[in-house]
């Protein structure tokens, strides 16, 4: 009555099985009947959960996101007990879906709760914001690209992408000439603590304690003396809860994000110096830069996904889905999803069949699809752009990416990828913000 | 509540994956009590408890940690999911569960555990005597695993000489509740065969029982009903699975405690068969055959500083809780004369009438494992019954690689891989 052929099977003197795939080195410790809850007699061996936080997911991680959308699209991921959504119409539902998921504020990953109020939707503070975004987007790109203009080669992803939002924030808050270096420092690793990582975890908690001692004495001098910057309106809230704090500015600070602006641009600028035939097609006026942008986000979006949590037990795509179970929501996959997009792994700045609309994977009426993109902040109501405000946030960042690319291409001439140049995406670590960090290129001065 | 910088950095949760840990847990297990009694392992997406009176409060309060990943009253087919098939592991804070467990819950202690015992004995004495000539033995292969099949299955009154595909099946079964697709695959299908086999059985025994527990397990009625065929077939796979597997490394780590850990204390269990039952005991909190148990919050658990969210996955580390030095003296000291750990059977409660705390090894409260009495009681006689038998036990080598746990890939238990020793004849 054996069960097993003998070759398949390799067991121990004590009797557990014992085998180990060749080439795996990873055997661990398992916790006893921990989350082995796959559907019996399914099966998801063409892929092991070690592989989504490997150096190849890494580098590129949509060969294996590939894997899980065309076999497990809501892939059960016991090792980070989580689950995997990768198709486009999974992950939108998902991402809409408030009553079902809520997406967790980034205090709460650094297990802060009542630290300090996120005052990112306040009016006053959209309003300075976006006012300080249009005065500086300009000014701020001719003064970054003016740097290195008469040099005639440049490092794109260093001096530009990544400069120009910590710049613009900086200049948004208004702080002092000298002191961007360390605020930068400081803000990114405070965004790169969001992690399992304990070092990154550790580092960002110290972080984000310096920039709170370094806000209180400026945010008493701008509730003294208040400018028209975005710091002075957020100090002159009047909200509930008590004065605004350092603790708020800096919790504001750390639920927004920069990396739509900066992982954009550097993979925009990537993908045009990579593809000289789009690059063509793109800088002929500011709507296909526009596109440019929008292709970007769909085909190398910079953010791979978001995490949601599950409010209440619930039933999607096959699978009971946990109460508090988190859901993977990956952009990357579904921006590549062929269901969606013909030919997606192709970068083509006029793709005709993708909209124009946010990049929150949403279908136009006539059914053509939007990318996905996260770290655009809460989504947009419908309609889209509130009532006070001209542009969403959405907009405003997409003009502002077009806008410092237009003052670039305005500024140098006969840009083009440094001769011997491999440039590349990756992320620094698995989870993080997947872009080029280095884009050697050569020019010459208008 | 201020950003306190408490140092995060000195554990990195891809320790926990690492092949030294599941080799050596015990030193992370001292850094998570010493400097992190709550974990946010956000690798693996849990929160991790270590020190024994937070394990031991998580278990007495069965209506914040639940055992169940899903809701008895959602639309959850309860035991779908699991390898075994329908049975009570699955079963949370439920009246499923409370009735599903009464059913079978009396038949493991007291009196008809009593009756049993005859027979546990002369099952160890049939398998001493397969390499009592021998003079030298691998205890892992030829006694531990041996014994607490042969038993369970008898106790079920399944045929015996199907024994050896019984031992084949609950390895496979055990091996299938890890989380590598081949080994649920083969789990899965030694459950199907088994199933089959057993199916006749349970309908002849429904209709006619005997006195034996497949029989009682079959006529079983609380408040009017039995068990559906399919919840007896979960039972029997959950009963040969836990009852046989984890009685087998609980034999193997005993032996290994006597021959290596504690060579010394030999000789005072030699003299005093009734100290195996310190050797068990001691065992259980020295290292355990299970280290983890899951819960899920149904609340905001606030504990030392942290809030653990509500629906959050919750480890237990009993291997952790049972070191620890703020309850047990000496924790890493294997004694079996502890003066500090209550030495004899345990129960639910876990509250002793010497006012001594006992170990974590078979949890506590609700779920508190159901075969304590026996699992004591077998590995008693199993190894008293050996140790009659022989003269001199010695081990074979100097050195063993020591007590591990499987690969991450299959489900199972800590134990020794192998276990030579050698020994004289009377």
């Amino acid at each position: 009555m054996a069960t097993v052929a003998e070759d398949q099977l390799v067991a121990g003197l004590n009797g557990v099985v014992i085998t180990r795939r060749p080439g795996t080195s990873g055997p661990g410790y398992r916790t006893y009947e921990v989350h082995q809850r796959e559907r019996v007699g399914e099966s998801t061996e063409k892929i092991k959960p070690i592989q989504l936080v490997s150096e190849q997911y890494r580098q590129d991680p949509y060969a294996l996101l590939e894997i899980l959308r065309e076999n497990y699209p809501c892939y059960r991921n016991w090792l980070s007990n989580s689950y995997w959504i990768t198709r486009y119409d999974d992950v939108t539902s998902i991402f809409v879906d408030e009553g079902n998921f809520e997406t967790r504020p980034k205090t709460w990953y650094y297990g802060l709760d009542n630290f300090g109020r996120d005052l990112r939707g306040e009016l006053p503070v959209l309003v300075a914001q976006e006012r300080g975004i249009d005065h500086n987007a300009a000014p701020l790109a001719e003064s970054i690209v003016g740097e290195f203009a008469a040099r005639g080669e440049s490092d794109l992803a260093r001096e530009f992408a990544a400069r120009y939002p910590l710049e613009m924030l900086g200049r948004l808050l208004d702080l002092p000439d000298g002191d961007i270096g360390g605020f930068a420092e400081r803000y990114w690793r405070m965004q790169r603590g969001i992690t399992w990582e304990p070092n990154a975890q550790q580092s960002g908690l110290v972080a984000l304690n310096d920039l709170v001692s370094y806000f209180e004495p400026l945010v008493e001098a701008r509730r003294a003396n208040p400018g028209d910057d975005m710091l002075s309106a957020m100090v002159g809230l009047d909200v509930e809860g008590g004065a605004v704090s350092a603790a708020d500015v800096v919790v504001t600070l750390l639920e927004g994000d920069h990396q739509t602006l900066h992982g954009a641009l550097a993979n925009m600028w990537f993908l045009l110096m990579t593809h000289p035939d789009q690059f063509e097609v793109a800088q002929t006026d500011n709507r296909l830069l526009k596109v440019a942008y929008l292709e970007t986000l769909r085909h190398s979006a910079p953010v791979l996904s978001a995490e949601r949590f599950a409010r209440h037990e619930v039933e999607r795509f096959g699978k009971l889905i946990p109460e508090g179970a988190q859901l993977i929501c990956s952009a990357a996959a579904a921006n590549r999803d062929p269901r969606i997009f013909a030919d997606p792994d192709r970068f083509i700045v006029d793709r005709r069949d993708m909209c124009q609309r946010e990049p929150r994977g949403q279908y136009r009426a006539d059914g053509l699809a939007s990318g996905i993109a996260f770290g655009l902040g809460p989504p947009s109501r419908h309609p889209a752009i509130p009532e006070d405000r001209p542009r969403s946030l959405y907009a405003i960042t997409r003009d502002t990416a077009v806008r410092a690319s237009r003052v670039l291409l305005d500024m140098v001439a006969d840009l083009r990828l440094q001769e011997g140049a491999n440039p590349h995406l990756a992320s620094l670590r698995v989870g993080e913000m997947h872009t080029c960090w280095k884009l050697p290129v050569s020019f010459s001065k208008r | 509540m201020s950003a306190t910088a408490e140092s995060l950095a000195d554990l990195d949760p891809r320790e926990f994956d690492s092949e030294a840990f599941q080799q050596d847990p015990f030193p992370i297990y001292k850094r998570l009590r010493d400097y992190h009694p709550v974990y946010h392992d956000r690798f693996h997406n849990r929160w991790i408890l270590s020190r024994y009176w937070d394990i031991d409060g998580a278990f007495q309060d069965n209506e914040s940690f639940d055992r169940a990943v899903y809701k008895p009253d959602g639309p959850y087919e309860f035991g779908s999911r699991h390898v075994f098939g329908p049975n009570i592991l699955e079963y949370g804070n439920s009246n499923e569960h409370r009735r599903l467990r009464n059913i079978v819950a009396g038949q493991f202690v007291g009196q008809k555990l009593t009756d049993f015992l005859p027979m546990i004995d002369q099952i160890s004495q049939e398998v001493i005597d397969r390499f009592i000539d021998d003079g030298e033995v691998e205890l892992v292969t030829q006694f531990s695993s041996q014994v607490p099949i042969r038993v369970i299955s008898n106790m079920l009154g399944l045929p015996r000489e199907d024994e050896d595909t019984f031992v084949e099946w609950y390895q496979l079964l055990i091996a299938g509740l890890g989380f590598g697709g081949d080994h649920m695959a083969r789990g899965i299908k030694a459950r199907n065969d088994m199933w089959d086999y057993i199916d006749p059985m349970i309908r002849e025994r429904s209709k006619n029982p005997g006195e034996d527990l497949l029989s009682r397990i079959c006529v079983a009625e609380l408040d009017g009903s039995r068990m559906s065929v399919e919840e007896i077939k979960g039972f029997v796979a959950l009963l040969l699975a836990a009852g046989g597997d984890t009685t087998d490394k609980a034999i193997a780590n005993m032996w290994y405690h006597m021959l290596y850990t504690r060579p010394d204390q030999l000789s005072d269990v030699l003299e005093n068969p009734a100290l195996w039952e310190n050797v068990f005991t001691e065992m259980m909190r020295y290292d355990p055959v299970v280290h983890a148990q899951f819960r899920h919050t149904t609340r905001e658990i606030p504990l030392h500083g942290h809030v653990i969210p509500e629906r959050a996955g919750v480890i237990l580390y009993l291997g952790a809780g049972n070191r620890d030095e703020r309850v047990f003296k000496d924790p890493d000291t294997f004694d079996v004369h502890r003066d500090d750990l209550h030495m004899g059977r345990e129960n639910r409660s876990g509250r002793y009438k010497d006012g001594k705390p006992g170990h974590l090894g078979f949890g506590i409260g609700q779920h508190f494992c159901m075969g304590y009495a026996m699992a004591r009681q077998e590995s008693a006689i199993a190894c008293t019954r050996l140790m009659e038998a022989i003269r001199n036990p010695r081990p074979k080598f100097a050195e063993h690689p020591g007590i591990s746990s499987p690969s991450i890939d299959s489900g199972g238990f800590r134990s020794p891989q192998e276990l030579w020793m050698e020994f004289d004849r009377p």
